[in-house]
């Protein structure tokens, strides 16, 4: 039954990935800063096949880079553990590994979609949040004081064994949160 | 319109419905149904009605029943439609086919017709979704869908996989077969009233803001892959209200959803708001952002801005919002900050004629109350700030008098985002108004400003001298905070400010307005629609409809980013999924494993039949193509070139 499953993510990932090389060459991108195009190996059962990751921003990190264990607590309280690859962005880690963590600007922080929350002795490790993402954090979804995006957070080999999470949307959260505009 | 009484025909199913477990016999040739000794005949329910599966066959009531949940088709040899009566010069017998699309609760019915049974075609889908609108909250809607009904119909499996697994443990190739049929379970439908897709991705996002724009390719890849038996359809150029109606769709699908967004705004009420070049910032943004429908816009800025050639031009922005600010900062920017933008050249040649380089702008951003209570977010005032080529102003006494309130200072306290635009525009501030260019950022050699002004109510707009019925100023009252943390209000203070005016925007809100259909549940003064986690009515035991839900500015207002509506979506399918894990109990316990939903040729069938020219997803392709081709383009940097007419738009979406 396991297997069978992630057969079948898999070949959800092969469509996903072919349709998305033919759409490409009708939509260019726009121009952005930091695009890059990752190739991803993806082991099926049966055969290897080579294709295109969607452009994310965030750095270009061969395949073969060190990995490192991250752990995602999803908004419905699940774990998933995955390998990061040192020197990937979190959103980065996230989608290649299919993780619901939304990246509505492509990871160029100018959306606050990625938002993550890091325990706080990892949080005051961190490099300093440039302007653009404490502005862009200042409109994130259930924003804390612990909160980063996951484009602009770059995996290090110290993370080993780091648990972040993603920021729930439960719908007591969003009745109490939603505070009509007053004009 | 109908050959035959719907009455008749919904009775029947009624019966069919009571009987379920009875055998039944359907006869073709004696035009019968046979329901356990009492027969429902045929002839007398549906005259010259020809079921065109088989010919006379046993099944059950429920089966019969199926067949008639989602779409009876059949053909009669009359044309008694009304139009083809009024006609005459039709033939009086013609075979046409009719389609009878019945919800899967009960009672609503659907008819279409069309003059071949090419169409006949089974679907398989299990669920059919419409969604209203394409803009965000409409694909974050389907895309979350698609995503929820995935993990249910694999759970589904696993569930019977692991009940069979005892018995069989090699895939026959009979249940492969079944496995493939039953692929397709979920249809989605998008349906949106402009050739376009994604709303205010295209029209309301600033030209300037391409980064914000990106969420479009995660959107495309919703309408362009076929994933697990989901997909999602784009019907372009299809108006609900106009082309099919609300309770059509009701008809027509499982669930219909509503995420159109607001379509109209609040209104200033003024006095001397009819004056010309007023203008709402809605109007505005539509028309630079190339929305097919706001060319009649660009005339009007064009005599405010560029008539008489007197300078500087005077602007004011009524609103503290971000589109207020965006309005602002498009105007304020230079022809060469914004060439290799996506702001259509139709706009850019009005805001920037080509011969004329320099701007001499007085741009005023006015709202009521002070800083702290604005709806703009730093961002979007951090760029009015670092505008290369204009100055920007914002006066300490202004800043002072909006956060001197112990409310305010309480509001300060309790939000970091609020504490940091503060900071943010206490650095920029300057002292006093006369003094503009003492301020560090000021530079006399700029000739536009962008004055952004707090505390000052808009009480009325005055003509100009010479003409009576074009806007010359804007009035607006000094104002005082009061009022509880985070409830504070304006009050006047009889201290009037005058602000010359040859342009006003008014960027007070967006406001949703009903379309035909939803009249019962709209709130008008919040302008939404009134939904409990955006199921709107779920109820079909009275009307027989499938439910209706809501999901974006239309369910909550017009407030918040593109993100926002990704919570808001995730809330509306959840409702959307409680439903639909019902409804599929019910069929388990029927028995009815797979249950025919109606039919999605059907929507396609009827828009067809009224000529209305659907925009599917290769069409919109060719549009997006047409754009984006580097001969339209004015630099190699401009993402795409709009095409701002309906006609152009429906010409390039056409076959080549």
């Amino acid at each position: 039954m396991i297997s069978s499953l992630s057969r079948n993510l898999v070949q959800r990932h092969l469509k996903f990935h072919q349709v998305r090389i033919q759409s490409k060459r009708s939509a260019p991108l726009l121009p952005t800063p930091h695009h890059s195009e990752t190739i991803l190996n993806i082991n099926s059962n049966s055969n290897n096949v080579m294709t295109t990751k969607r452009w994310h921003g965030g750095p270009h990190v061969e395949k073969d880079a060190k990995t490192v264990r991250l752990s995602f607590i999803q908004p419905d309280e699940t774990i998933r553990e995955v390998d990061a690859r040192v020197g990937e962005s979190f959103l980065q880690v996230a989608h290649r590994n299919d993780i619901d963590l939304e990246g509505a600007c492509e990871g160029v922080c100018a959306c606050s979609t990625c938002h993550l929350i890091f325990p706080v002795e990892v949080f005051d490790q961190l490099p300093e949040p440039s302007e653009d993402e404490e502005d862009m954090l200042d409109m994130a979804f259930g924003l804390t004081e612990t909160s980063r995006l996951g484009c602009q957070v770059i995996v290090t080999p110290e993370m080993d064994g780091l648990t972040v999470e993603m920021p729930k949307a439960t719908r007591n959260f969003y009745v109490d949160g939603h505070v009509p505009k007053p004009h | 319109m109908l050959p035959f009484s719907s009455s008749s025909l919904l009775l029947l199913f009624h019966r069919c419905r009571f009987y379920k477990n009875n055998r039944c016999l359907i006869s073709k040739r004696n035009r019968q149904i046979l329901v356990d000794g009492s027969s429902l005949s045929l002839s007398s329910v549906l005259p010259s009605v020809r079921i065109p599966t088989t010919t006379t066959t046993t099944t059950t009531c429920s089966s019969l029943r199926n067949t008639m949940v989602g779409t009876v088709r059949c053909c009669v040899d009359q044309p008694l439609s009304h139009q083809d009566r009024q006609q005459q010069q039709q033939p009086q017998q013609q075979r046409r086919y009719y389609s009878y699309t019945f919800s899967k609760t009960t009672t609503a019915m659907m008819m279409t017709s069309f003059d071949t049974n090419e169409s006949f075609h089974d679907d398989t889908s299990r669920w059919k979704i419409a969604i209203v609108g394409s803009g965000p909250s409409g694909c974050y809607t389907a895309k979350y869908l698609q995503q929820a009904i995935q993990n249910m119909e694999t759970n589904n499996h696993n569930v019977e996989a692991a009940s069979s697994s005892s018995s069989t443990t090699t895939t026959t190739p009979t249940t492969k077969k079944i496995r493939q049929q039953e692929e397709s379970y979920c249809q989605i439908d998008v349906l949106e009233r402009l050739p376009t897709a994604y709303g205010l991705v295209r029209n309301g996002v600033a030209p300037d803001h391409p980064e914000v724009k990106n969420v479009q390719n995660d959107f495309d890849e919703l309408f362009s892959s076929r994933s697990d038996g989901t997909t999602v359809r784009f019907f372009g150029n299809v108006q609900v209200g106009r082309d099919v109606s609300l309770d059509e769709l009701r008809s027509i699908y499982d669930i219909v959803v509503l995420a159109f967004g607001c379509e109209s705004d609040r209104t200033l009420n003024v006095p001397g708001n009819n004056y010309q070049h007023i203008l709402t910032a809605r109007q505005f943004v539509n028309w630079y952002n190339g929305h097919p429908e706001f060319d009649w816009v660009g005339p009007i800025v064009q005599q405010a801005l560029n008539e008489n050639n007197v300078s500087p031009k005077n602007i004011v922005v009524i609103g503290h919002g971000n589109v207020a600010l965006d309005c602002a900062r498009i105007l304020a920017k230079t022809r060469d900050e914004l060439v290799e933008t996506d702001l259509t050249t139709r706009a850019l040649e009005v805001l920037h004629p080509t011969d004329n380089n320099t701007v001499h702008r007085n741009i005023s951003i006015v709202g009521r109350r002070g800083h702290v209570q604005g709806a703009f977010t730093i961002k979007e005032v951090r760029e009015l700030t670092k505008l290369p080529n204009a100055n920007f102003v914002v006066l300490q006494d202004e800043l002072d008098a909006g956060s001197s309130t112990e409310a305010s200072q309480q509001e300060l306290k309790t939000s970091k985002p609020k504490q940091r635009i503060d900071a943010l525009l206490r650095d920029n501030a300057t002292t006093n108004e006369n003094k503009e260019t003492n301020s560090h950022n000021v530079h006399p050699d700029m000739t536009t400003t962008v004055h952004l002004r707090f505390l000052l109510n808009p009480i009325r707009f005055e003509p100009r001298p010479s003409e009576k019925d074009v806007l010359g100023a804007v009035v607006c009252e000094r104002t005082q905070l009061q009022g509880g943390t985070g409830k504070q209000s304006a009050v006047g203070t009889g201290e009037h400010v005058v602000l010359p005016a040859d342009l006003c925007l008014v960027s007070i809100g967006y406001k949703g307005i009903p379309i035909a259909g939803t009249e019962d549940y709209y709130d008008d003064q919040k302008g939404i629609l009134k939904n409990d986690h955006g199921v709107v009515d779920n109820d079909s035991t009275t009307t027989g409809l499938a439910p209706l839900y809501v999901s974006g500015w239309l369910k909550r207002g017009p407030s918040g980013i593109i993100g926002t509506n990704i919570t808001d979506a995730k809330d509306t399918v959840a409702s959307i999924m409680k439903e639909l894990q019902q409804q599929q109990q019910q069929q388990q316990q029927q028995k009815n494993h797979k249950s025919a939903s109606s039919s999605s040729t059907t929507l396609m069938q009827l828009l067809d039949g009224r000529g209305v020219k659907v925009i599917d997803w290769e069409s919109y392709l060719r549009i997006n193509a047409t754009e984006t081709n580097p001969n339209r383009l004015r630099s190699p940097q401009q993402p795409r070139e709009k095409l701002t007419e309906r006609k152009d738009l429906l010409q390039a979406a056409a076959k080549k």
